[in-house]
């Protein structure tokens, strides 16, 4: 994540480095071209497993809430299990989504961890993975590229990321 | 009683107390210091344990981060909230502000590391997310309940043994005391007197022994009691003969000084019964004298007053004047001469008268020298060659006897009263009792007057009297002296000699020297001689009190008394001070 972010802005800037003011359209116009292409192949998308109950409206607040580990349990009392990502495009994605960077939600959790009062987040490295767990927990939820999901009975797409359509 | 009071501690008290005294230290030994050492033990490896808990978080929570290992994370805080004491599990930053505060109440304070109640442990974590440290904190409420429990053990176990020690030292010391006291009863009731009493040995130890030897003690001591008794018997029954002797011996001494008293006094009597004879001698012989003379005046005078106016009548006028005037020449003569010298005179006399050829010269001349006209008679030749020569020789002669005789009475008279004179004197008796100034010479020669008799025969009497001051003394005891010593030195003398009595003024003192001329003391009586009873007479002459009689007058002087002899010269010297101190005597 780290790698692809900075990769990602070391382009621009070598691209605003060599045009100067008069190639600054064309340098946009470039990035904007790639991400087009780039969203046009993956969406990133937020899974629950089929348990969750279908009534929860899975805004940006409620992800907020579920993801710094504030609510702990779904509307029928069943108990939350987080999922993360450890590393990828869609974790950018999600954490852009629900404005939080990285390293504050990391803070949080680790306050969490302290309190004992929260599950504490299971961080896996691939989204396969995700998909599998999340399918096999009751009550999770995550978040994955939508190819990922792969027609999973198990999983169920709540919500799917707007910024990067 | 009185002992016991005095007694601080009893031998019973003295093993009891310390025994007591230790166990009970042993107790709170045991009470107090093994639960602290406990506890300080237990807080030790708790704070070891309580730190590995702190380092096994920061593990976790350094791996959790750097693997996103959540769970990991989770399982190694919630692994450590659960050990036993854990209290919390916190993160404080570096600046020691808990990371967590903003979503939970608690709040790590400083001071919980000062808590006695609280062990806190640090481990630092140094990661991208976080830098602090891990702080574990676990109260102490188990050590402390452990201590508790420990204590209430401590508490029992000191308990019962204080009272097993204490029910043991008094079981010890009853076994040490009771024979003791048994043995101190037996010594109580020896030492009032009962010494049937019977002393069991009670223990086979020491104690016993002592019972052992303390019986056979009182066996011995009442063995001893008993010869003492038997011995006190036969001191008593020998003290009351003593005291029988004593008293005998009292009255014995009683009667000896009442005999000394009488034999002084007897003494006394002797001397004055001595002086009396010699006195009565001395007035004996003026009185021989004085009627001697009043026969032959008588006899004379009854011749004279028949001759006298015949013859006158057959002398002449002138004859008559020759014959007055010759017997008042003899009358104013008086020359007393040696009979040899009479004799020499007379036949001179008769030799002269028968040359001129007087009759009856022989005759004549006897009578002239009765008349004691030796040379003047030849002035009255006119007389002599009378007819009646012898006639009035006769007269004339018969006159001057009783002339002759009257001066002899004269004479005699004079002398009797001096002896009275000096008697009166000497038994002067001064019954005051008070000293009185006197002349000590006076004295001497009162003495000197009364011995006269005993003197005048063949004993030359040197008085050497230089001026001496009147003292204060008793004249009457000093003349006893006086005649004690003087009396003495006749009698050594033997009544022939020379007696020198000297009287001086020394410095301090008056001196008077008695020496006469006898045999002298020999030198082995002469420290003998001052002591009462001691005479060289024989016995029954004399008491021996004479040189103690002076004595004792001539201390009761303050004065002294020496001796000095050799044969042929005997001194007492007295010595009587000028300023006799009246208080002493």
């Amino acid at each position: 994540m780290k790698w692809s972010s900075s990769l990602y802005f070391s382009d621009s800037a070598l691209y605003y480095d060599a045009s100067m003011k008069t190639h600054f359209f064309i340098a946009f116009l470039v990035t904007g071209i790639v991400l087009l292409t780039c969203s046009s192949l993956a969406q990133t998308v937020v899974i629950v497993n089929t348990s969750v109950p279908s009534s929860t409206s899975f805004d940006v607040d409620e992800l907020l809430d579920v993801y710094t580990l504030n609510k702990a349990h779904w509307e029928d009392g069943s108990r939350i299990t987080v999922f993360d990502l450890k590393r990828g495009k869609s974790k950018a994605a999600f954490y852009e989504y629900i404005g939080m960077s990285e390293e504050e939600l990391q803070r949080i959790w680790l306050r969490k961890q302290f309190t004992g009062r929260a599950r504490p987040p299971r961080s896996l490295s691939s989204e396969e993975e995700i998909v599998e767990r999340v399918g096999r927990t009751p009550g999770a939820i995550g978040y994955v590229q939508n190819q990922s999901v792969k027609n999973n009975r198990n999983v169920r797409v709540v919500a799917k990321i707007k910024g990067t359509k | 009683m009185h002992r016991r009071r005095n007694r601080r501690f009893t031998v019973r008290q003295k093993i009891q107390l310390p025994t007591i005294l230790f166990i009970a230290l042993l107790s709170l030994f045991m009470w107090f210091y093994f639960p602290y050492e406990q506890r300080n033990a237990l807080r030790d490896s708790f704070r070891n344990e309580v730190q590995s808990l702190a380092q096994m978080v920061a593990t976790g929570v350094t791996l959790g981060l750097s693997n996103q290992d959540w769970e990991g994370m989770q399982r190694s805080i919630d692994l450590v909230r659960q050990a036993p004491g854990v209290d919390f599990v916190t993160l404080i930053d570096l600046q020691g502000e808990t990371f967590t505060a903003d979503e939970d109440d608690f709040r790590y304070d400083p001071a919980y590391e000062d808590s006695d109640s609280l062990i806190v442990a640090f481990y630092s974590v140094d990661t991208d997310l976080f830098t602090g440290n891990v702080v574990v904190g676990a109260s102490t409420d188990f050590i402390t309940h452990r201590v508790h429990k420990l204590g209430f053990t401590a508490f029992w176990v000191s308990i019962i043994t204080l009272l097993l020690g204490t029910f043991f030292g008094m079981w010890q010391a009853n076994l040490i005391v009771r024979p003791l006291s048994l043995l101190r009863l037996a010594a109580i009731k020896v030492g009032h007197g009962d010494l049937e009493t019977e002393v069991y040995r009670t223990t086979n130890d020491e104690i016993g022994d002592l019972a052992n030897e303390f019986g056979k003690m009182i066996t011995s001591v009442r063995h001893a009691q008993e010869h003492v008794q038997d011995a006190n018997a036969e001191l008593q029954t020998k003290n009351r003969l003593l005291e029988a002797e004593r008293r005998q011996l009292a009255r014995t001494l009683e009667n000896l000084k009442t005999t000394q008293a009488q034999l002084v006094q007897s003494e006394k009597m002797a001397a004055l019964g001595q002086l009396i004879a010699g006195i009565a001698h001395e007035i004996n012989t003026p009185l021989g004298a004085i009627r001697a003379s009043i026969s032959n005046i008588e006899h004379a005078l009854s011749h004279t007053l028949q001759d006298m106016p015949v013859m006158m009548a057959r002398l002449s006028p002138e004859m008559r004047a020759l014959f007055f005037e010759m017997v008042g020449c003899s009358l104013s003569k008086h020359l007393a001469l040696s009979p040899r010298e009479e004799r020499k005179y007379r036949r001179s006399i008769t030799s002269t008268l028968e040359e001129s050829g007087y009759l009856h010269a022989s005759d004549i001349a006897d009578t002239l020298t009765e008349m004691a006209l030796f040379e003047e008679w030849e002035r009255y030749t006119a007389l002599l060659q009378h007819e009646d020569v012898k006639d009035i020789l006769q007269v004339a002669s018969r006159l001057v006897l009783q002339q002759r005789n009257s001066q002899n009475i004269e004479m005699a008279v004079e002398r009797a009263s001096k002896i009275v004179f000096a008697l009166k004197n000497f038994s002067h008796h001064d019954q005051s009792g008070q000293m009185t100034s006197a002349d000590i010479t006076q004295g001497i020669d009162t003495v000197l007057t009364l011995y006269h008799n005993q003197l005048k025969h063949g004993i030359e009497v040197l008085r050497r009297f230089n001026p001496i001051p009147r003292i204060l003394c008793y004249p009457d005891e000093l003349n006893q002296v006086w005649t004690n010593l003087i009396h003495n030195a006749i009698q050594a003398m033997q009544y022939q000699g020379q007696l020198e009595i000297s009287v001086g003024l020394l410095e301090t003192c008056i001196e008077v020297r008695i020496t006469d001329s006898g045999h002298g003391i020999p030198e082995d009586i002469r420290d003998k001689i001052f002591d009462p009873f001691f005479t060289t007479k024989e016995a029954g002459e004399g008491t021996g009190l004479g040189l103690d009689i002076v004595k004792r007058i001539i201390e009761k002087h303050s004065g002294t008394i020496d001796v000095e002899s050799e044969p042929g010269s005997t001194t007492f010297a007295v010595c009587l001070p000028v300023q006799i101190d009246t208080t002493s005597s």
